[in-house]
């Protein structure tokens, strides 16, 4: 079968369900216990640590071979107490993007991108208009985006799932769909002056 | 500030990543929720059938014996669930529906062992949870059994059940001993 994590960096998503299922209680009670959260905020601290793992496979920030199965709990509760700290120190909800840029366990790039020399002051809401642009999106878009970005599936095998008559076509209209997404963010942004 | 178009697009692919992911998390969260219910119905059920015996032997029905009495008294059967698969089958029981009962267990043991041969997940208790169902159709084709009088058929069905040390062992066991 392979360790959870070199599988997920392979982009095998039954790895990730496997991970969730196989670590969710465990240590949902130790954060339960170390930070004192309880109820829905600790099912969302639990998945931010969670998205953080799988946005480090994704990124390459995990390598393969670097995260075996029995380090797997340890590097969550170390995920997940970031991004409680992270959030009483912002004092708002566990974001997905709001751990300090210098933290190991950083879950992306993304305020490198958005940040002015060290802080864009606008990149909250940058953030926050990206995710609506992405959670609003219609079909059949929704569905292709995340087949190739997030299931990461090849163009022939979206085509096999979509119907389409072969890669070409499915690698066309993932791209048309990724491209109105990108029109219609900057068009938000520059609307609302961001 | 000057919107790099490839910053945006690796914003994106992130954010995609992200509802993907949460979409898969919340349906994960539904699963492990129905199954942590059905494990509570299940118990509860295995409550109420020891404490129906419990009930009869109290009342001095200790002996249950091929007779019209079995068929009448039986076991009580809690209004547990009605859309899950263990409460169609019980209440199908409980309504004497037995040749429905027994096909309805006998297609959910096919889909079962089906499931087990090509299983949706790997987790382990996923595969243990399905065993579990298996043995919780046997343990309930024997209750259906002592409940229509064929004593014999469901006490060869008990023993095997008890021999088999699986969930419902020590429920075969109780319900043999105030079979004697």
């Amino acid at each position: 079968m392979g360790n959870l994590v070199d599988r997920i960096i392979k982009g095998d998503m039954r790895a990730f369900d496997d991970l969730y299922m196989k670590y969710k209680l465990p240590v949902m009670a130790i954060l339960s216990k170390s930070t004192g959260v309880k109820g829905d905020d600790l099912i969302d601290l639990f998945h931010s640590c969670t998205l953080a793992l799988l946005e480090n496979c994704a990124s390459g920030r995990i390598k393969e071979g670097s995260l075996p199965d029995y380090n797997i709990r340890a590097y969550l509760i170390r995920t997940a107490r970031n991004i409680f700290l992270a959030g009483i120190r912002k004092k708002e909800r566990y974001g997905k993007f709001m751990l300090p840029l210098d933290d190991p366990d950083y879950p992306g790039d993304i305020e490198k991108q958005l940040a002015v020399d060290t802080a864009d002051p606008n990149y909250e809401e940058k953030i926050e208009q990206v995710r609506e642009a992405v959670w609003n999106m219609e079909a059949p878009c929704d569905e292709l985006l995340m087949l190739r970005h997030f299931e990461k599936r090849s163009s022939e095998e979206i085509a096999s799932l979509k119907g389409y008559a072969n890669g070409d076509v499915a690698k066309n209209m993932v791209g048309r769909c990724m491209k109105k997404l990108k029109v219609f963010v900057i068009g938000k942004f520059e609307e609302l002056g961001l | 500030m000057r919107i790099d178009k490839d910053d945006i697009e690796e914003i994106l692919e992130m954010a995609i990543r992200e509802r993907g992911a949460m979409e898969r998390m919340e349906a994960l969260d539904r699963q492990m929720d129905a199954r942590a219910l059905a494990a509570k119905r299940r118990r509860n059920w295995i409550a109420s059938v020891a404490a129906a015996c419990v009930l009869l032997v109290a009342c001095g029905d200790a002996t249950l014996k091929l007779h019209t009495r079995s068929v009448g008294n039986g076991y009580e059967f809690t209004d547990i669930s009605r859309g899950a698969r263990s409460g169609r089958i019980e209440n199908l029981l409980n309504s004497k529906e037995f040749s429905a009962a027994y096909k309805e267990i006998q297609s959910t043991r096919e889909e079962i062992r089906e499931e087990l041969q090509h299983p949706s997940y790997d987790d382990p208790d996923y595969l243990t949870h399905l065993n579990t169902d298996l043995q919780e159709l046997d343990f309930m084709e024997a209750i259906g059994h002592l409940r229509q009088g064929k004593f014999f058929k469901a006490r060869k069905e008990l023993k095997a059940i008890a021999s088999a040390e699986g969930t419902f062992a020590k429920d075969a066991e109780s319900l043999l001993r105030n079979m004697l």
